[in-house]
């Protein structure tokens, strides 16, 4: 039965593993990074799940889904294994100590919560994931991924300043 | 503070920005092997130790119910009397371990998880270490491994939890002692500090 493909494996059909890499690296790690914060995690996310797909690249209907699919397993995964701490002094350290605006607070919000609330509100938010979607990749029951990202936005707004 | 999703969006798209900014330079080229990662083969290691622990443990039972078979008599005797304390009776049928009572304090409040745990050992559950949650939870929950969801939703109620969620081993226990519980509580700021 031909599969359809979805709009954004079009230009996947006939495009190489190294023009794939070039194309998709930087979202891809963008996403690993708002699951993790740490940028050598989320590149060493990124490295493994490319290096894990190239044997079987042929096979791979999607690369892009794949890929995402893979990155955010991968990423959840080092998130939720890692007792993080909040790291505060990055925001400084990346050069926004200047000015730190509402967006800033959120961002610093987003980055304390728990590793599936942050998850959810980032396949949510970020990459537009439909529910269903999201519970599947963060194996979770449908019905409760609706109160994880309330309780998260909950969390987040007990974070800022009244 | 309400917070809208426009926000949510806008503060995601800046942190994402953020994911190559003083990073080392990405790798221009494709990796060509999966490198070898420390973590994964301590996980190997450590997956390696509890299957073998699992094994043993199996064997173990099965040695054990055969002796039982032989010297007690016919197979109807009941091999794991069901306890009558309520609130430690999980399953009678699976070789479940019995409900041990983890708590962590996600609530920055010193001595919570203490006077909480005596309180669910007070209830009649087997309670284990007590320590902090990695980070700090506005909102208390209840977690449980596989298998333990009853369990973890009758201890819920009885101390007035509203959340239930269950947990992917060794996620929020820690790699320290991952056998130290099969439910988890944790300690949020609301009930840390209840209204009076």
């Amino acid at each position: 039965m031909p599969v359809p493909p979805s709009p954004s494996a079009q230009p996947m059909m006939t495009e190489s593993p190294d023009e794939a890499y070039a194309r998709l690296r930087p979202r891809l790690t963008e996403v690993a990074y708002l699951l993790t914060f740490d940028r050598a995690s989320a590149q060493d996310v990124v490295q493994d799940a490319f290096a894990a797909a190239l044997p079987r690249w042929a096979s791979i209907d999607d690369p892009a889904a794949y890929l995402r699919r893979s990155v955010t397993n991968g990423a959840y995964k080092v998130s939720r294994d890692r007792r993080r701490r909040i790291d505060k002094h990055q925001r400084a350290a990346a050069g926004d100590s200047v000015h730190v605006d509402r967006i800033d607070l959120i961002i610093d919000q987003i980055q304390a919560l728990p590793a599936k609330e942050r998850a959810v509100v980032v396949l949510r938010f970020y990459l537009d994931l439909p529910i269903a979607e999201i519970a599947d990749q963060l194996h979770m029951r449908q019905g409760s991924v609706g109160p994880t990202l309330t309780r998260a936005l909950r969390r987040l707004e007990g974070g800022l300043p009244a | 503070m309400t917070i809208t999703e426009d926000e949510i969006r806008t503060a995601l798209q800046r942190a994402a920005a953020r994911s190559d900014r003083d990073a080392d330079p990405a790798p221009a080229a494709l990796p060509l092997a999966r490198p070898p990662k420390h973590r994964s083969r301590v996980l190997a290691v450590a997956a390696a130790v509890l299957c073998a622990l699992g094994v043993l443990g199996g064997m173990a039972f099965w040695v054990r119910s055969g002796d039982e078979r032989v010297h007690s008599g016919p197979a109807s005797a009941p091999v794991d009397p069901p306890t009558s304390t309520e609130p430690v009776a999980t399953t009678t049928s699976a070789p479940l371990a019995p409900v041990q009572v983890r708590v962590l304090n996600g609530s920055g409040t010193s001595g919570a998880a203490a006077a909480l745990t005596a309180e669910v050992a007070a209830l009649g559950y087997r309670t284990g270490s007590v320590s902090n949650a990695p980070e700090q939870y506005e909102i208390s929950e209840v977690r449980f491994l596989d298998g333990y969801a009853d369990a973890a939703r009758e201890l819920a109620e009885r101390l007035g939890i509203s959340i239930t969620d269950p947990l992917p081993a060794g996620s929020i226990l820690g790699e320290d002692d991952p056998t130290d519980a099969n439910v988890v509580v944790i300690i949020g700021v609301d009930l840390a500090a209840p209204p009076n």
